[in-house]
């Protein structure tokens, strides 16, 4: 089933791919906590890494 | 997960130290617990439970051991623990729960808190302490997937009986979905609150762009949730006509006529997915044979052909290089020679003049010949059609007819003087409107959910377009941008993966069932449709898990468990107390002899009953240990004691 999951996560924008897949990990994660608190905050961290990121691709692409 | 010994200290009636090994080997994977009702068999799988997540002691009543509290004091304590050593991956746990009792008098007060906890055992033999250990339990084998791996066989066809919320929470937790779900929550609220941001920082035309996007988001929202309510209606008034149904089929005086609904239904049922079939070929046939749209139109096209070609209009099909050859020899078609100055060189030059181009004159041809293939299909394609839609409108009649002799029933239960019966029926009628109702509205809020989606495709578009003349908020737009990409991303993911992952247990649970019943024959087929209603189909295509004795709905609910633990690749043991109080002598058999493969681990608490020719026949070639728990009545406790039989 993870293969499945991979293979879904494989077929997104590539600019979405590394950040969804570290999304569920961090979720994945977090649901096995007690009282699971600060994942949106990591999630906020991680989408501002992608970003810049991308940002950074697009640039040395040009 | 693999669990390798249990050491109890003073829980129930198990008095001072006792403990038990469990057979972790691959071929002789089966543990086995056998003792008379009241031995303490359910103790003893409690204390797994209870040590393991702490839970399962309720049900059990006092948790330390009576002689041993008899021994102490008053205001001394009793220690009661129990230990749980196994393997999950490449390591070695052990986890310990225990509380302190305290004797006051004739009564006893537990002293603050179970305490747990979880180590590492090293390869040295040493044990490291895992600092939270609740949460490294929870990641090897969730407290809420637990309970499909660790169950009392009696209360297990509760699965199959109980409605299909259940087994969609079972599907859903021991496949993590709840990871996707949360995930899609979280990165919403982050593209939410960079929307917010954006719109402070914005252009007016972003802002507005952005302004719409959020009213659009907002509907899908309300609409999601009321997709999601009119879901849980459904299932409720379901799960209500099916019970008013049941009570129904008990009363004398509507049992009758409530059987003939169920028959009427369930060939409702069939022709109704007869119909969607039919419907599907007729589409097919319409897609891919088009041209039997033409009707006479081919037909109509080749007679204006000849007629153009009869008045000249058209080559009639003389080649140009025939004309052409005449010219070169002179010589007339009918032999006679002919010079440059005759009337028929000059009646052949027009000729050649008047003729079309060959290009043009094999088109035509070809038009004709396509034309006539067109025709000849068009008719079969016609007669085809009309059979399907002869054959669609039979079914469509033989429906309608139910749906009145489904009437008729109804109004007759209505008419029955038994006020109970008139008044259940009532109460049937009501739900069932409610239902389809709300099965209508459902239909229509997906439609809508679609249409919102859409619209806001078609806005992201028109703010990408803007967000690329803001020059300075680039860095925002492209997280927003990102965080709400990879929310629909995992939106779209997780109903991939949860339909992929029905479809996958629908059949690995079809697969398991088919080798555990002994009916194979009878039972055609075992469904789990999309609302996750768990049905067997029969050799008459029917549905008959209302039907299903109390054994066979025991094998459905192992055989769903096991189908759950093999597509999750949940590599954890099965945990069965009293696993076979429900099985006949075929079921005993099947279910003893092919679960020791469906699992890594067995371990079984089983009565005396249980453990009879049958099982032990099947099991004992599997049963790496075996343990009889004998209850000494002179000192009201239990003993584990290994049988030395291998």
């Amino acid at each position: 089933m993870r293969e499945i999951l991979a293979e879904l996560i494989r077929d997104l924008d590539p600019d979405i791919q590394e950040l969804v897949a570290e999304v569920i990990r961090l979720e994945r994660e977090y649901l096995d906590m007690i009282k699971p608190r600060g994942v949106v905050q990591e999630i906020r961290e991680q989408i501002d890494k992608y970003a810049a990121e991308s940002l950074r691709r697009e640039a040395t692409q040009e | 997960m693999k669990l390798e010994y249990v050491r109890l200290e003073n829980f129930r009636q198990y008095y001072g130290e006792q403990a038990a090994e469990f057979s972790t080997q691959d071929d002789l994977n089966v543990t086995v617990f056998h003792g008379l009702n009241g031995t303490g068999k359910t103790s003893l799988f409690s204390a797994i439970n209870w040590c393991l997540y702490g839970v399962g002691a309720e049900e059990i009543g006092e948790l330390t051991n009576k002689a041993a509290l008899s021994e102490v004091s008053d205001g001394e304590t009793v220690r009661t623990s129990v230990s749980v050593s196994f393997r999950h991956e490449a390591y070695r746990y052990l986890a310990q729960r225990s509380i302190e009792t305290q004797k006051s008098g004739k009564t006893t007060h537990i002293l603050g808190p179970p305490n747990f906890k979880l180590s590492r055992i090293m390869a040295s033999g040493d044990a490291k302490p895992e600092p939270n250990p609740s949460l490294i339990m929870n990641s090897i084998l969730p407290e809420n997937v637990r309970p499909y791996f660790f169950f009392d066989g009696e209360k297990m066809d509760d699965l199959t009986r109980a409605d299909n919320s259940e087994v969609e929470k079972a599907v859903r937790n021991v496949m993590r979905l709840p990871a996707l779900e949360r995930a899609h929550q979280h990165l919403e609220k982050v593209a939410g609150e960079l929307r917010v941001e954006l719109k402070k920082q914005g252009s007016p035309e972003l802002e507005k762009l952005i302004e719409q996007e959020e009213n659009l988001r907002t509907k899908r929202e309300s609409s999601v949730k009321r997709r999601d309510e009119l879901k849980e209606e459904i299932r409720l008034s379901k799960q209500r006509v099916d019970e008013l149904e049941e009570r129904l089929r008990e009363k004398a005086g509507a049992k009758l006529l409530q059987n003939q609904r169920d028959q009427l239904q369930s060939s409702l049922a069939q022709l109704e997915n007869q119909r969607g079939n039919q419907l599907k070929s007729i589409q097919e046939v319409v897609n891919h044979s088009y041209i039997s749209l033409l009707g006479g139109a081919a037909e109509t096209s080749l007679n204006i052909l000849d007629e153009k070609r009869e008045r000249g209009e058209i080559p009639s099909g003389i080649r140009e290089q025939f004309v052409k050859d005449l010219l070169e020899q002179m010589v007339c078609i009918c032999g006679r020679p002919f010079s440059e100055h005759d009337e028929v060189y000059d009646t052949l030059h027009k000729l050649l003049r008047t003729t079309s181009a060959t290009a043009i004159e094999n088109e035509v041809l070809g038009l004709a010949g396509t034309l006539r293939v067109m025709s000849t299909r068009s008719m079969q394609d016609a007669a085809r059609l009309s059979q399907q839609r002869r054959d669609y409108d039979a079914v469509e009649a033989h429906i309608e007819q139910q749906y009145k002799a489904l009437e008729e029933i109804k109004h007759q239960l209505s008419q029955i003087s038994e006020e109970d019966i008139a008044g259940l029926e009532r109460q049937r009628a009501k739900f069932q409107r409610e239902f389809e109702t709300n099965v209508a509205d459902l239909r229509s809020t997906e439609d809508n959910i679609k249409v919102i989606d859409s619209q806001i495709e078609e806005l992201r578009h028109k703010k990408r377009a803007a967000e690329a003349k803001e020059q300075k908020l680039l860095l925002l737009t492209r997280k927003e941008r990102i965080a709400q990409d990879a929310a629909d991303a995992i939106a779209r993911i997780n109903e991939q993966f949860f339909e992929y992952t029905r479809r996958e247990i629908e059949a690995a649970t079809k697969e398991v069932f088919d080798r555990l019943a002994w009916k194979q024959d009878h039972f055609q087929d075992v469904r789990l449709d999309q609302d996750f209603h768990m049905e067997v189909i029969d050799r008459w295509q029917t549905p008959t898990r209302k039907e299903l004795s109390a054994g066979e709905r025991q094998i459905l609910s192992l055989a769903f468990i096991c189908a759950m633990s093999k597509v999750a690749g949940e590599d954890a043991p099965l945990v069965m107390d009293t696993p076979f109080g429900r099985l006949s002598g075929n079921h005993l058999s099947t279910v003893a002899e092919n679960l020791p493969d469906l699992t890594s681990q067995l371990i079984l608490f089983v009565t005396d009953r249980e453990w009879d020719e049958a099982s032990r026949t099947n099991l004992e070639p599997r049963t790496g240990a075996q343990y009889q728990l004998k209850f000494d009545n002179q000192t009201g406790c239990t003993q584990i004691s290994e049988v030395a039989w291998l």
